[in-house]
Formats: C-alpha cells, sequence, structure tokens
C-alpha cells in the first residue's frame, strides 16, 4: 500500500513538475506584468559567444523567473502563506486589517543634503520655494500598525526635517497633522486619495497665496471601485478589499492644454482605469515634464518638483496657476535655468518624506 | 622530413594564434563625438536629449558627479578624460550611450568603475515604470573596453551599436 501510494506521489510529483518546465517554452511570452507593472524579461538569443560566456544561462535564468507559468498566483500564495507563519508582512508590506502599509524604507537618509540643494536652488533663482512633505501609510495607519514596529523612529524621521528646515531660504508647510488625521489615503497604495490630495491643497494656500475652493466647488465623481495599488501589488495579498477611486471633477478640468514630455494628454486618462495601474488615471502615469496651462498666458506660473503624489492634486492647483510639474527621477537637466527661461513666479516641491529624505535626485536642482 | 615539416606547421599555426589576439584599436585621430554619433545612428536613438562633448566644453566636475553618482561634488575622473562624448537622457528617452577616452591606459580601469557607478545610478529611481522598456536595456546593456576607450551602450539595438563603431578600429 505504501508502496502504491510512493508510486502515484512521485509520477504525480513527475507529471506537475514535467508540465510547468514544457509551459514556459510553449506558453507564449508575456511583454509585460501588469500586477508588478514593469516590463517582464524576453527569451534569450543563444549565440555561441554567450553559451561560453556564461551570459546565457544567467540571461536564461532571469527569464524563466520571470515567464514562470501562473507566476502572479504563486506570489499571492506566498503572501498568504507568510501570513499564516504569522509573518505579519511579505516584501515590506506589512498587513493590517484596515490597511496593506508599505514598511519604511529609510537607508541612507540624507535630509541634510537635499535641502541644502533645495536651498542652492532658491538663492540661485531667487525665486520662493514652499517645500511640503507628504506623509507615507506607515505614518497616516500608524495606529494599526503591529506593537512591535519601532514607530518612534518614522517620528524621529519627521523631527529631523523639521529641525534641518528652520532658517533657511524657503518656507516649510506642515500637512502632517492634517493629512494623517484624516485617513484620506488608499488601503492598497501608497498615496493618497483625491480627498486626501484636496486637504494638502487647501493648506497649502497659506503658503502660496491662493484662497482655496470649498469642496461643494467640485463634484465627486466614482470611476474605480477595484484599484489594486502598489502595496497590494508588491505584497501579493490580492484577496484584501481593493479601493476605489472618486475624482473631484469641475467645470474647467477639461479644457486644459496639458502636454507631457512634448506629448499632448488629457489630465485624466480614463483608459488607464481598464488596466491595473489605476492610478495612472492622473496625467496618465509618470513623466519627466508636465506642463499644465488655461491658454490665458494671465496666470502665474507655478514650478512643482514632485514625485507621484502630485499628479492628483494638480487638478487642484491648475485653477490658480500655469503649472510646469517636473519629476527628478526622469527629468535631470537645469531645472534652474528652466525657471528662468520659461518666467518661473514660484517653486513647489511636494515629495513623500521618504523621497525628500532619501531620494539622490534633488541633487540635481544644483545644475546651474 | 616529415617531422621538419610538422615543425613548421607547428610554428605557423602559433604565429596566427598570436596575430589573432590582437584587438583592433581605434585609429589614432578618432574623436569620442564621432563615435557616439555614429552609434545614436546606427540604434535610431530618439532626438537629442542631453549630450555633453568635449569640442562644447559642457561638462564639469560636478556635472560629471550627477552623471555617475547622482551627487553634487567634484569627481575625480573628469581628469583622467582625455576626450568624452555622453548622450544621456533630460526625460524623453531612457537610452544612454557613454564614449569615454581616458588620457592614458593606465586610467581605463577608473574609467571602468565610473561606468559600473553610472549603471547602479541609472538603476535607481524608478525609470522601469517610467519607460517599461528601461529594464530591459538595462539588462542587455554593452560596456566595451578598446585601447584607452571605454563605451557604455543603453540602446535598443546593441549588435548595431557594436557593428558601427567597427568602422573607427584600424
Amino acid at each position: 500500500m505504501k508502496k502504491l501510494f510512493d508510486k502515484i506521489y512521485v509520477t504525480v510529483l513527475c507529471c506537475v513538475l514535467a508540465a510547468l518546465s514544457v509551459s514556459i517554452f510553449i506558453l507564449p511570452d508575456k511583454s509585460i506584468s501588469e500586477k508588478e507593472n514593469r516590463a517582464l524579461v524576453q527569451r534569450p538569443k543563444v549565440t555561441v559567444e554567450k553559451l561560453f560566456s556564461g551570459e546565457y544561462t544567467s540571461e536564461l535564468g532571469n527569464y524563466l523567473a520571470d515567464q514562470f507559468p501562473f507566476r502572479d498566483g504563486f506570489v499571492g500564495l506566498k503572501a498568504y502563506f507568510e501570513l499564516a507563519q504569522l509573518k505579519g508582512e511579505n516584501n515590506g508590506v506589512i498587513y493590517t486589517n484596515s490597511a496593506l502599509i508599505n514598511r519604511r524604507s529609510i537607508e541612507d537618509v540624507r535630509i541634510e543634503e537635499n535641502l541644502k540643494s533645495i536651498e542652492e536652488f532658491a538663492n540661485n533663482t531667487s525665486l520662493p520655494v514652499t517645500v511640503a512633505p507628504i506623509p507615507c501609510t506607515v505614518d497616516v495607519f500608524s495606529e494599526y500598525l503591529p506593537k512591535s514596529y519601532p514607530v518612534s523612529i518614522d517620528k524621529a524621521l519627521w523631527e529631523t526635517i523639521y529641525d534641518a528646515s528652520e532658517a533657511r531660504r524657503f518656507s516649510l508647510t506642515d500637512l502632517y497633522d492634517s493629512l494623517c488625521s484624516s485617513n484620506a489615503y488608499y488601503h492598497t497604495d501608497h498615496h493618497y486619495t483625491v480627498e486626501g490630495a484636496y486637504i494638502a491643497y487647501k493648506n497649502l494656500g497659506d503658503s502660496l497665496g491662493y484662497t482655496p475652493y470649498d469642496e461643494d466647488y467640485f463634484t465627486k465623481e466614482w470611476v474605480a471601485d477595484d484599484f489594486c495599488g502598489t502595496a497590494m501589488r508588491t505584497s501579493g495579498f490580492y484577496l484584501f478589499p481593493k479601493d476605489r477611486i472618486v475624482l473631484y471633477r469641475y467645470s474647467k478640468d477639461t479644457e486644459y492644454t496639458v502636454i507631457a514630455d512634448g506629448k499632448s494628454i488629457p489630465l485624466y486618462d480614463f483608459d488607464k482605469l481598464k488596466t491595473t495601474d489605476k492610478y495612472a488615471v492622473f496625467l496618465g502615469g509618470n513623466h519627466a515634464r508636465v506642463d499644465i496651462t488655461d491658454g490665458s498666458k494671465q496666470r502665474e506660473k507655478l514650478l512643482v518638483i514632485r514625485d507621484s503624489f502630485a499628479d492628483s492634486i494638480a487638478p487642484f492647483l491648475a485653477l490658480h496657476y500655469d503649472l510646469t510639474l517636473i519629476d527628478l527621477r526622469y527629468f535631470t537637466d537645469s531645472v534652474a535655468q528652466l525657471s528662468v527661461k520659461e518666467g518661473i513666479d514660484k517653486v513647489l516641491v511636494l515629495e513623500s518624506i521618504e523621497e525628500l529624505s532619501t531620494s539622490k535626485n534633488l541633487s540635481y536642482l544644483r545644475m546651474k | 622530413m616529415k617531422k621538419y615539416i610538422c615543425l613548421v606547421f607547428a610554428v605557423i599555426i602559433l604565429l596566427s594564434a598570436t596575430a589573432c589576439n590582437q584587438k583592433g584599436e581605434f585609429k589614432s585621430d578618432v574623436t569620442c563625438e564621432e563615435i557616439l554619433n555614429s552609434i545614436l545612428a546606427a540604434t535610431e536613438c530618439p532626438q537629442e536629449d542631453k549630450i555633453y562633448v568635449k569640442s562644447k566644453g559642457n561638462l564639469d566636475t560636478f556635472g560629471l558627479s550627477l552623471w555617475a553618482d547622482g551627487l553634487f561634488q567634484e569627481c575625480e575622473e573628469l581628469s583622467l578624460l582625455s576626450d568624452y562624448a555622453i548622450f544621456t537622457s533630460a526625460g524623453t528617452t531612457t537610452y544612454e550611450v557613454a564614449v569615454l577616452r581616458a588620457n592614458g591606459i593606465e586610467a581605463v580601469p577608473k574609467l571602468n568603475d565610473l561606468i559600473e557607478r553610472r549603471k547602479e545610478t541609472l538603476s535607481l529611481g524608478d525609470k522601469g515604470m517610467y519607460d517599461p522598456q528601461f529594464n530591459i536595456r538595462m539588462s542587455n546593456s554593452k560596456q566595451e573596453t578598446v585601447g584607452e576607450f571605454v563605451i557604455f551602450i543603453v540602446t535598443d539595438d546593441n549588435d548595431a551599436a557594436l557593428k558601427a563603431i567597427d568602422q573607427f578600429k584600424e
């Protein structure tokens, strides 16, 4: 009986392994992982040179890892196995009953250097500069974190930013209390919701010198209820309740001219709602440079040095300014020269606290 | 007699193998800018983003440090360059081509290190999310050393790039 069981077990196992191995080469290769929002490695070309140098086998390993059948399912399975082992997180995302929270990554903190870069930019351009660090989900949902999570380290980061910003040639707008008390963040993503973007917009009014519109001015439009954010896609916790996306619309928001990296795009790209990365509904995703104008040429020009948090606040700021949004992850030309050449009136540095603390890209602001 | 013939053939084979070992060097008067332009043409590179060339003198130590390390500080490797031509992204593409000429063969390993640092800097900043092809291009990137020249290529057709630079070899 035992021998029969062993035979069946080994046969089934061999069949499964053979089926998986053969299916890698039979099934068509996927070019993009929508869940992970990245391009997948394609089948490597065999050349004699690559074969003998070892490069081919290395490329083959990467190819097999990316094209493994039912990869997304296995990633999800692993995530829940981690939970079953009481680990509480997977791939740096902490699982709580309320939200999937990205663990803060604060290696190589360079707050002083980054604030110095911003100050140097302010000195070089003689423009008024406002810095607005945005809290992350680990700040907003801190009450749901496991008791063993080192909350004090995260709070210390904010204290460091406040202390390092004193007596600098820019003003710091503190959005921590208003955003953290609102809980207006997605539960499967690291961004704030449009409600959170509105709160940030309202609180920036004093610093930037505009009177924000009341919330009644906007019409709330529910455009998606199955948003799987970055935290879900990174972690594999695919069974977590998905998020809703609600836009704050107004009559003028279809009339702006929006140019992203030289191409005309809409303010809201509704085609992106059919993809996994629904956050790309705001400005169509990542761009090095986006210009939003109303065509009147009578408004002040606001330069926004930003990360992806600015995508959902842009429609609010566009009510008051012609905007130039620069993402220093991709735009590496002289922002100082751009500011002078294009007659920028004010500058807003709007980035997550993590980007502000650790990014090397802010060094590009020092290019004259 | 047979032994002498075999000996002659062995010497010929030995001399042939020695000749095969020599790598083609670039012609002495070729410039980095010429090599860069031929690579960009061969790979149908998107329109100019940002080019640093010695003829314009538009790269200082801070610019080189920003490119290589993403840091605003003095980069000592600038003094090791006798010529340079770098095509890099200012935001419309994720292509990258760098042609660096060392001011002596002993400086070549340091320029190779510089390229390694540039690769690390390039891999930061989620460029794969900006351009999904970027990660594939980076995994296929080529780094070639030809005499005093160090060439770094991140394009969609690196084989065409390598063929393009053959015309400059002796």
